[in-house]
């Protein structure tokens, strides 16, 4: 903790969260129903928009935050190495998302470029040191398997956007495709919320640690799942869906004992992000649902719901972690500087209007829901989802605006009153 | 020495920090903070370092964790016995 980053390298990423959901919400009044075409280009905007813009964003910043904590690895010169992921991550997703609508093979080329230096950069930055961990367990593996299946992803991608830029399909593109999304959706989000949750459920709300074989096998499970998937599918093998099975009964698992934790609490007051991992945990349940029914009756209408219920399910924890992080970032900066007086962190953001935004977020979702069946009800996903990260990005702001007040007219208080002498133990 | 007693195991993330900075913001001369916790607090610790707190921390056999926190160098944290 001694080598935490600067909260601006974290605040830069968070504050991309708030204007990629807007120009999602926007996508989605733009696009219209197109969107819940899969595979269609629209939905691929919008996909891109969601998982990298937003959530990715958000990832990518609590990475920088958590690593020296829960690992302990140590990045050198924080700031320089954020300043160029957030500016490759973010011009890297504007630029997939107009190739994507525009079909220009350059945008295409283009993106693969940004986006592939954004995430690799990050790997090499943080893989070599998170690898070097001695003895590492639970969530540190889960960061390492999280921050690999994202470069994976990215090489996937990479390749399909090489196929796209040259206007030719391979003929292993359907494998690579599956392949691609298996690792950004299982591999790096649904692996870091799992790794992140084994540490963070027990300690933000005083809850029994999750199992001890959950978390020694969820990671291994969830990774052999999606390496053999991926074998299975590029070589054409039979029964490849016994893997996903595999991937949906752990996911599954993960979200009942979540919801039997959060049941558990000593003190059991629910806040803003208490709800938004419920919400995100009712997600997940209902994504692997849709996966079930998907499998048995082959229903491919239920492929969007599912992904819209996954795109819930982690960003409904994005939306919970973020408001457990920012006014903890705040108060701990202001603290180490001297700042005693500084707000505590339940006045840094409202928990009312946190807990608008969890309304928010349930009423864009469920209108999303609805408008599968009555197209009529999009536009009005559309606005709560843009209200919803408008108040976000107001939350956010107001939060970096008490810092940045403190900072300026606050006096650090002197408690050097006995010595300056300072020893530790 | 007076030792004063700060039991946070109840109490979810992230009061156990702020009572912890009150508390140490509050010690006068000879005062030691005796935190009780079921995690050892490292952002806790990063910021008592930068002002110029001193601290020990230790797990005991039940898996609680004892942090002993004092501003006054003339307290011997190592010798103290809690």
């Amino acid at each position: 903790m001694e080598q935490a980053p600067p909260i601006g390298v974290i605040l830069r990423f968070f504050l991309m969260v708030p204007f990629f959901g807007v120009l999602f919400s926007l996508f989605m009044f733009y696009s219209g129903s197109d969107m819940l075409v899969p595979h269609g280009p629209s939905a691929a905007a919008a996909v891109h928009l969601l998982f990298l813009g937003v959530i990715a964003m958000a990832m990518t910043g609590s990475l920088f935050q958590m690593l020296p904590v829960l690992a302990g690895v140590v990045i050198k010169v924080p700031t320089r190495h954020a300043t160029a992921v957030h500016l490759l991550l973010t011009t890297g997703t504007m630029m997939l998302v107009w190739a994507f609508i525009s079909f220009e093979p350059a945008a295409y080329a283009l993106a693969g470029l940004l986006l592939g230096s954004a995430v690799f950069w990050l790997a090499l930055l943080m893989l070599p040191p998170l690898l070097r961990q001695r003895d590492a367990k639970d969530t540190v593996r889960g960061m390492q398997i999280a921050l690999a299946s994202f470069a994976v992803a990215v090489l996937l991608a990479l390749a399909m956007l090489y196929m796209f830029a040259q206007g030719e399909m391979s003929v292993s593109h359907e494998a690579i495709r599956a392949s691609h999304y298996s690792f950004a959706l299982v591999g790096w989000m649904g692996m870091l919320i799992i790794a992140v949750a084994f540490q963070v459920i027990e300690m933000f709300y005083v809850t029994p640690p999750y199992p001890g074989f959950c978390k020694k096998w969820a990671w291994a499970i969830l990774f052999a799942s999606l390496m053999l998937k991926m074998i299975w599918l590029i070589f054409s093998l039979p029964y490849a869906a016994v893997f996903d099975t595999f991937i949906a009964v752990t996911l599954l698992g993960f979200a009942v004992i979540t919801f039997r934790r959060l049941s558990q609490r000593k003190r059991p007051v629910a806040d803003a992000t208490v709800w938004f991992w419920r919400m995100g945990m009712a997600l997940l349940l209902l994504a692997v649902l849709g996966w079930f029914c998907y499998t048995v009756s082959g229903e491919s209408a239920l492929i969007p719901m599912m992904l819209v219920a996954y795109g819930g399910f982690a960003l409904s924890v994005v939306f919970g972690m973020m408001y457990k992080i920012v006014p903890f970032l705040v108060w701990f900066h202001l603290n180490s500087q001297g700042y005693f007086d500084a707000p505590v962190m339940t006045e840094i953001i409202s928990p009312k209007r946190a807990k608008l935004h969890v309304y928010l977020a349930l009423m864009s979702f469920l209108f999303l829901f609805g408008s599968f069946e009555f197209d009529v009800l999009l536009p009005w996903a559309a606005l709560a989802m843009l209200l919803s990260f408008m108040l976000l990005g107001m939350n956010l702001l107001s939060a970096a605006n008490v810092y940045r007040r403190k900072r300026k007219s606050g006096t650090p208080m002197d408690l050097s009153a006995f010595s300056d002498m300072s020893m530790k133990s | 020495m007076h030792v004063i007693e700060l039991d946070v195991r109840i109490f979810e993330h992230p009061v156990p920090l702020e009572k912890a900075i009150a508390a140490f913001a509050a010690l006068t001369q000879g005062e030691v903070l005796h935190m009780i916790h079921r995690k050892n607090p490292l952002p806790l610790f990063d910021i008592l370092g930068k002002q110029g707190g001193r601290y020990r921390s230790y797990e005991d056999e039940n898996g609680i964790w004892h942090i002993l926190i004092a501003r006054d160098p003339a307290v011997d944290l190592e010798s103290l016995d809690v």
